[in-house]
């Protein structure tokens, strides 16, 4: 078998935007394109265009006055009063003309990924626009309009009846699609985060299992602020595999937000590029050791467009082929980008050492890790074990 | 909160005249650990499990089997009894359970039991006080202890727009502060950070990202 693996892009998903000044900045994706192309590694028969997403699809998981009101939105036809109690009220996720159709191309996009996989065209597709995990059922929430990752699960569920794992290392918890699957033993959802006691939205603590059939199939890894590389890997690298060994995915979907880079001005985890190598080099592994190599990877959060977006999903793409990428970055690159770049960029794709200063209480913010670990694992695998479907 | 918000309407009690065994099975089976003593619709008294524990007999002293069912309520009772009224607010209640260093409070109202609270739901009550109840982020910040500070500091975040979820005001770490912990409903809280320190405020958390700027650019 020797199927390429897939990236999902077209200026089209650009469309997804909140306004010039909005963190959630479209320019990262057209950044990170051209970096994976100035490397050499995205020769056209591994590029593929976003379709738009059936109504029907995303009806299967949101709630069709929800998903009426930001139709009207879209259209400017809609009060902020009306819009307030929907999450669209805000300067956070505020709507916009146009927002329907746009959402739509990142919805399409990551179901487009999930099919194709599915249909054997690929076995290993990035979605990088995906990655809205903040869209609940009936409320836009955090960047987050509607929720693609819960839209492709729906549709792997229904179509095909799999089991899936999906697992998220944004900086920010995916409260979106853990409660949407919330009561459903057939979704198992990790997300490593900042702790919600921090940073947006607030939830992802131990204690959220799951409830109902679903109950010990929501896992959730609360970080400290200022958690660094090792911690983080640490953390990942001993929850990611029993969990799967106990559930038996048939595919695994991973949400690769990357804000929580030390750099990302949103939140306040300390990692390195290191971690967002780990992550997909783990990822790929247990996607040919549980899913027959079935891995959709997604994007997300992620708000140092210039220095962080694009090395950090590069190196996921590097990833996907196997490829091991020289550490200087292409000159035509920078100088394409520095002029327009408000900070200087990079110079290399991967972090050295010491590039920030010593993180105080360091000790204590790894030992505090080493117990969520403990309490998050606890009984977690003979939970599972126990009570999914065969 | 008042007591009557957060208060167990349902209480179990004993009369004077019961025994310690009657008692004891009660805090078995309804899972309490404090049974009020009631005559007449009045607390005269309360045990706790732990008193009728005293009254149980050691396994090692078979012989004295018959002590629980022998022994009267009204003789192991602790009186008098510290109460609180329905419309005493939860924190009075905190403060009170916290000073007696006691597990529970009966709730008297016109001179008869209408219900209890126990340490466990006043604890209960602070996580729904200061739980996550919608999206947002934590924002904490030290200001000195005078008029008007946490109006400087509301009026930042109104000014941007956005919405407070929940806010609280402790002493600060040194005399004439006072830290307020607020969590707001936004996803960037970076406008509202450079706002109040540019009214002067100390940011505790989240702290301005420029230090990594600057030693990059060193």
């Amino acid at each position: 078998m020797n199927k390429l693996p897939s990236l999902i892009y077209s200026p089209a998903l650009h469309a997804y935007k909140f306004g010039p000044d909005h963190p959630f900045n479209p320019l990262r994706l057209e950044l990170t394109v051209d970096l994976i192309e100035k490397y050499g590694i995205l020769p056209a028969e591994q590029k593929f265009e976003p379709e738009t997403c059936e109504l029907e699809d995303i009806l299967m998981v949101h709630q069709s006055n929800f998903v009426h009101l930001i139709e009207k939105a879209s259209q400017g036809e809609a009060s902020k009063d009306l819009l307030r109690p929907y999450g669209l009220g805000s300067d956070d996720t505020p709507a916009f003309p146009g927002m329907f159709e746009a959402t739509k191309t990142v919805l399409g996009a990551t179901l487009l990924g999930a099919k194709m996989i599915m249909e054997g065209k690929s076995d290993h597709v990035f979605s990088i626009g995906g990655g809205l995990h903040h869209g609940h059922r009936n409320k836009a929430s955090g960047f987050c309009i509607l929720n693609d990752a819960a839209v492709a699960i729906s549709y792997l569920q229904r179509k095909y009846g799999l089991k899936v794992a999906y697992i998220d290392t944004d900086a920010h918890h995916g409260d979106g699609v853990q409660f949407i699957f919330y009561d459903d033993p057939t979704v198992l959802t990790i997300s490593l985060h900042e702790t919600g006691r921090y940073l947006f939205p607030g939830t992802g603590q131990v204690e959220e299992r799951g409830r109902f059939e679903g109950y010990g199939f929501s896992v959730n890894l609360p970080l400290e602020a200022y958690t660094e590389d090792d911690s983080f890997i640490e953390l990942y690298e001993q929850s990611i595999e029993p969990l799967l060994e106990a559930f038996q995915p048939d595919i695994l979907i991973t949400q690769n937000g990357c804000d929580a880079h030390y750099l990302d001005p949103l939140t306040h985890l300390a990692v390195t590029t290191r971690t967002f190598e780990v992550i997909p080099h783990i990822a790929h592994r247990l996607a040919h050791k549980y899913c027959q190599g079935r891995w959709l990877a997604l994007g997300g959060g992620g708000y140092d467009h210039w220095r962080v977006v694009p090395r950090a999903w590069t190196l996921l793409w590097a990833e996907m082929n196997d490829i091991t990428l020289p550490n200087e970055i292409p000159q035509e690159w920078l100088q394409r980008w520095q002029k327009q770049s408000p900070v200087s960029l990079p110079l290399y794709l991967r972090d050295g050492e010491n590039e920030f200063p010593p993180i105080p209480r360091r000790e204590i913010i790894t030992d505090k890790n080493k117990v969520t670990l403990q309490r998050t694992m606890g009984d977690a695998v003979e939970l599972i074990m126990s009570r999914r479907a065969c | 909160m008042l007591i009557e918000e957060i208060m167990e309407k349902n209480v179990h009690f004993v009369g004077p005249e019961s025994t310690a065994l009657e008692a004891l099975l009660i805090t078995q089976e309804k899972r309490v650990r404090h049974i009020p003593v009631v005559e007449e619709g009045k607390v005269i008294g309360i045990l706790s499990d732990r008193d009728l524990r005293d009254v149980k007999p050691s396994i090692l002293s078979p012989e004295q089997d018959d002590l629980l069912a022998t022994t009267k309520v009204k003789d192991i009772m602790r009186k008098p009894v510290i109460t609180v009224h329905p419309l005493d607010a939860m924190e009075d209640a905190a403060r009170i359970i916290y000073e007696h260093k006691i597990g529970c409070l009966p709730v008297v109202q016109n001179d008869r039991l209408v219900g209890i609270i126990t340490s466990t739901d006043l604890l209960h009550s602070l996580v729904v006080v200061m739980g996550v109840a919608q999206p947002g982020s934590h924002v904490e910040i030290d200001v000195p202890d005078k008029p008007g500070a946490l109006l400087d500091i509301t009026r930042i975040i109104k000014e941007q727009g956005i919405n407070i979820i929940s806010i609280y005001v402790t002493p600060g770490k040194t005399e004439n502060r006072r830290t307020i912990v607020l969590r707001v409903g936004a996803f960037d809280t970076r406008a509202i950070v450079d706002s109040i320190v540019e009214a002067g405020y100390n940011m505790i958390f989240p702290l301005p990202k420029r230090l990594y700027e600057e030693h990059r650019n060193e």
